[in-house]
Order: structure tokens, then C-alpha cells, then sequence
């Protein structure tokens, strides 16, 4: 019995690790993932084959030492039609694991999902030929790196894949009072429905900042930011009662050469669903144990086997037995008179005998 | 290989088609013992089935519910369905397992009592009705629809009780399962 229970138990397990390892055709979430993820998450590396999509790569933007810039990418191609959905990864190298831009000392400020991830999911909608998204960094110290675009998609139940061509990216030292934004400057990416928000815009060396911004296949709307504090500018985007994304960007002036920043993205959604998974999982096995213990302690109330009687305990039908055997049985089904019945149980047999010798 | 989606897909249609046939089974013994349906074999064969069906159920569910966590999009409870599939599947679990166990080792005679066959009976029943209600929840997930969307279920309220009442909940239920199991065995006619 215990050899059938472990056999179960490890077929249970190794059937269990097979559908982690699987492929996740619906894609697992945007995140920041190495390229080695594309094959695992995806499908099967070894049985990826290579996507005839065509990936196009931009840079807006002049690299300069912790300002950022946007690489934006377009993909097109009919096999993107199969299943739709597609996974695009910005990396620094192609070895497959540590080519993340942080790896490569490149910080992500935004990506078009509202998020700060060099992985995106997007899809495609029908009718759509292609797929167009960007991310903005900002580089954190002086270096060269070559900035790949990497998709996965499905069609024909294959893992399909394939990589751009590299974009190399050599940051340049900041320019004598180049009207910037500051070094820590993280942009807001996301925003609640329904209400208007209020964009701070952290500078140096500016005077004035000009906002635009616009909605996808609108135009552009330009306003001017206010000065709220030394350095800091603030304008208001307005409220959107759907979700979507607005894009805006800055141009920066001041005494030293102007700048336009790239376009952020800031995604109007409704708060992420957050649960505390541990919390979940307890919560599931309780219910599961309680329901289980309660309906097996009604059942043994309520049901006969709580009448049970152990087969081993036999003393009682043992010494009734016994008991019948020896003694006798009586005259008339009665005791004779003055006898009682232990007396009767060991000299019985001889009242009877001489009941019997006196009838012959 | 096969996808976590496609597995899963495999696996709830095991267990939802068990336990749908152990549920109608169910009913149809109770139908028997109460006369409304006179067949002795249809009785017996009703109890045969039902609690086969169970197991069958019951070895399929973790394999449904490893995988359709492994399927889910984005990492593991991104919507509030998720957990109540969550709750619901581990609650029928529970109610099947106890079902089982019940006439496992209590044998036939919980089906000749009057209140413990009304107990089988709606252990059993509940279970099947807490995975069709798990599987509808999971057509309202992935496909937006259910037949029982008639209902309105709020499928997108999660009552999440805290890591202590849980605790407790756990406990508690550990302990009588314990108890139950050491009575059950204890009792054994060996």
C-alpha cells in the first residue's frame, strides 16, 4: 500500500512540474525577463523557429548622460495574424541572460503599457498589420550599448521568434547648462481613472517648459507648464473616464541650449487587482481541511458505524456461551423450587439424573 | 508537449464530466431510497457510480488546478475570479474527498440511515455543485460568458478573511479531521 501511495505521489509531482514547464501561449505578463525567457516562457527553445516579421527600431533623442531618450519599434508582418499576441523584449546583447538595459547600466523610466518593464505583451487586433510600442530610458553612466528588439509569437502551434539588427547607443557627457530634466526625475506612468492628474516635472538649468501632449490619433495639444517650486514644473493632463494613454513631452529652455524631452506615456487604468497570495492559498487549504473534517464528524454522528463494535472484544459472548453450555437446562423452563441459579448450574445435571432414575 | 492552457482545458473537462455524473448519481440514489425511483439496481448501481465518479474527480483536480494557476495570464491571481476558482475548487475538493472517505470506511451502512444518506447525498451533491460552479467561473474568465450568468454571481468579490481567522480555520479543521479519521480508523472491523 505504501509503495502504490509513492508511486502516485511521484507521478503526481512529475506530472504537476510538466505543466509549469510548459509553454504560456497566452504569455505570462509584462516583466523584466532576459531573453533566455522567450524560451522558456514562450515554448520550447529548441523548437522555436524563426518569425518572418520585420522589426523596425528608433531612437528619439540625444543620449546624454541621465536624460532620457525613447526607442520605439514597429513589427509587421502576416504571421503576427495567427494567434495575435506578442511578447517584445528590449535588450543590450543576445547571449540570452543578463542583457537586460539594467544589466547594461540603462534605467527604464516608461514603456507603453505603463509600466517600468523591458518586456511587453501586446496584440494584435484584427485588421491590424502591425504592432508599434517604445520604451524611455535613460542612461546612468557614460557607455556605448547596442539596443536589440526581440519578439515571440504563436502561429501554427510553433513558438515563433526573432531579433532585430543592433542599434548601438554612445551616451554623451552633458553640455554646459543644457536645459534638462533632473537626474532623478522618474516620470508618473500610471494614473486612476476619472480624474484629472497633475504631472510634476523635476528640471535643471530651465526657464520655461512647454508641454505637449496627445492622445493616440489625435493631435497634439500644447500647454504651458507652471513653476511650482525651485526647479519643479507642474501642468495637468486631463481626466479620462476609459482606459487609455495620454503621451506627453517637455521642451525645455534656458540660458544653455534647449531641449525637447522624449514622449512619456501615462496610462489611465483601473487599479491593478492585488492579493496576497499566501493569504489565498491558506485560505484555500482551510476551507478544504475544514469542509473535510466537518462532514466526516457529522457522518460518524449520524451514521451507524458509531455503533461499531470491535471484533476482538468478545469476553461477553465468550462467557454467554460458556455459560449455556454448562449449564443445564430446566424442568418445566423453570427453576425447581428452592434452588437458585448457581446452585442449579453446578448440581442441576444431578437433580435431573435423579429426576430421571426416579421415573424408571 | 502541450501547452499549461491546453492541459488544463484537458483536465477541468475530466473533472467537471466526473463530477457532473457523480452529482446526477447522487440525486438518483437519493430518488431510490426515498421510492420515488423502485429499482434496487438502479440503487446500487447509483451508489457504485457516484462514488466512482468522485474518485475519478477527485485524482483529476490538482492537476486542473496546478495548471490552470500555471495557465493563468500574467503570475497567478491577477483577477478576483482566480481566487474564487480558487475557493470554490478546494472547497469541493474537501466535500468530495469527505464523501469518499465516508463510504470508504464507513461502508454501505451510511446509506441505509436515513440521516446519514441525507449527509452522503448532500456532501456529494455539493461537491459536484462547487466544481460547476468553479468551471462556470472559469467560462466568465476566459470567455466572458457562463450558462450561469442567469444567477449574477459575483464571481468579482473576493472574500479574503485574514491569515489568522484562516490560521485558525485551518486548525480547527486539522484537528476534527484528525479526530474523525482516528474514530474511523479506530473503528475498523479488522
Amino acid at each position: 500500500m505504501l509503495r502504490q501511495i509513492r508511486i502516485l505521489f511521484v507521478i503526481t509531482i512529475l506530472l504537476s512540474l510538466s505543466s509549469f514547464t510548459q509553454a504560456n501561449p497566452g504569455g505570462v505578463g509584462d516583466g523584466v525577463f532576459d531573453m533566455q525567457c522567450g524560451g522558456a516562457c514562450h515554448g520550447d527553445s529548441s523548437l522555436n523557429q524563426t518569425s518572418s516579421a520585420t522589426i523596425l527600431v528608433q531612437v528619439e533623442g540625444t543620449p546624454y548622460l541621465d536624460q532620457p531618450i525613447a526607442i520605439s519599434t514597429v513589427i509587421s508582418g502576416s504571421q503576427l495574424s495567427y494567434s495575435g499576441d506578442l511578447g517584445i523584449f528590449l535588450l543590450t546583447d543576445t547571449t540570452g541572460h543578463s542583457d537586460t538595459p539594467a544589466d547594461a547600466q540603462w534605467d527604464i523610466l516608461s514603456d507603453s503599457n505603463g509600466g517600468t518593464n523591458n518586456y511587453v505583451e501586446g496584440k494584435l487586433l484584427a485588421g491590424q498589420d502591425n504592432f508599434s510600442t517604445s520604451w524611455t530610458i535613460k542612461p546612468t553612466s557614460l557607455t556605448a550599448t547596442t539596443f536589440y528588439i526581440s519578439i515571440h509569437h504563436g502561429g501554427d502551434d510553433i513558438p515563433y521568434f526573432a531579433i532585430s539588427q543592433g542599434l548601438e547607443i554612445e551616451v554623451l557627457p552633458i553640455p554646459e547648462n543644457l536645459a534638462r530634466l533632473s537626474s532623478d526625475f522618474t516620470p508618473q506612468t500610471t494614473r486612476p481613472l476619472g480624474e484629472a492628474t497633475t504631472v510634476s516635472i523635476e528640471t535643471e538649468d530651465v526657464s520655461s517648459v512647454k508641454v505637449e501632449w496627445k492622445v493616440e490619433g489625435s493631435s497634439i495639444n500644447t500647454i504651458i507648464a507652471n513653476s511650482s517650486s525651485d526647479g519643479v514644473w507642474e501642468f495637468t493632463a486631463p481626466a479620462s473616464n476609459q482606459p487609455s494613454a495620454i503621451q506627453w513631452r517637455a521642451i525645455l529652455e534656458g540660458e544653455g541650449p534647449s531641449q525637447t524631452t522624449p514622449w512619456f506615456t501615462l496610462v489611465a487604468q483601473e487599479p491593478p487587482f492585488e492579493v496576497d497570495q499566501s493569504a489565498v492559498y491558506i485560505q484555500s487549504f482551510a476551507l478544504f481541511i475544514f469542509v473535510l473534517g466537518l462532514v466526516l464528524s457529522i457522518q460518524i454522528k449520524f451514521s451507524n458505524g458509531g455503533h461499531l463494535e470491535k471484533q476482538w472484544e468478545q469476553t461477553e459472548q465468550v462467557l454467554q456461551n460458556q455459560l449455556s453450555e454448562t449449564v443445564p437446562p430446566l424442568p418445566n423452563g423453570e427453576l425447581p423450587p428452592g434452588w437458585n441459579m448457581e446452585q442449579w448450574q453446578w448440581y442441576g445435571h444431578e437433580y435431573l439424573q435423579e429426576l430421571e432414575e426416579g421415573a424408571q | 508537449m502541450i501547452s499549461s492552457s491546453t492541459f488544463h482545458v484537458i483536465s477541468t473537462e475530466l473533472v467537471v464530466g466526473s463530477f457532473a455524473m457523480s452529482g446526477l448519481c447522487f440525486l438518483l440514489h437519493a430518488l431510490c431510497r426515498y421510492e420515488f425511483i423502485k429499482s434496487k439496481d438502479l440503487s446500487n448501481i447509483t451508489d457504485n457510480v457516484a462514488h466512482f465518479a468522485l474518485l475519478f474527480g477527485i485524482i483529476a483536480t490538482p492537476f486542473a488546478i496546478f495548471s490552470g494557476i500555471s495557465a493563468s495570464p500574467g503570475s497567478g491571481f491577477s483577477t478576483p475570479i482566480l481566487v474564487n476558482k480558487m475557493f470554490l475548487s478546494m472547497t469541493g475538493l474537501g466535500l468530495a474527498i469527505a464523501a469518499l472517505i465516508s463510504r470508504w470506511k464507513l461502508g454501505s451502512s451510511i446509506l441505509v440511515e436515513r440521516k446519514s444518506m441525507l449527509i452522503q447525498t448532500f456532501t456529494g451533491m455539493s461537491a459536484s455543485g462547487f466544481m460547476l460552479l468553479t468551471a462556470s467561473a472559469g467560462g466568465s474568465f476566459a470567455r466572458g460568458e457562463s450558462l450561469l450568468d442567469i444567477f449574477s454571481l459575483p464571481y468579482e468579490m473576493v472574500i479574503l478573511m485574514p491569515v489568522a481567522i484562516s490560521a485558525i480555520l485551518l486548525i480547527s479543521g486539522l484537528a476534527s479531521t484528525i479526530a474523525a479519521l482516528w474514530k474511523i480508523l479506530g473503528k475498523s472491523t479488522v
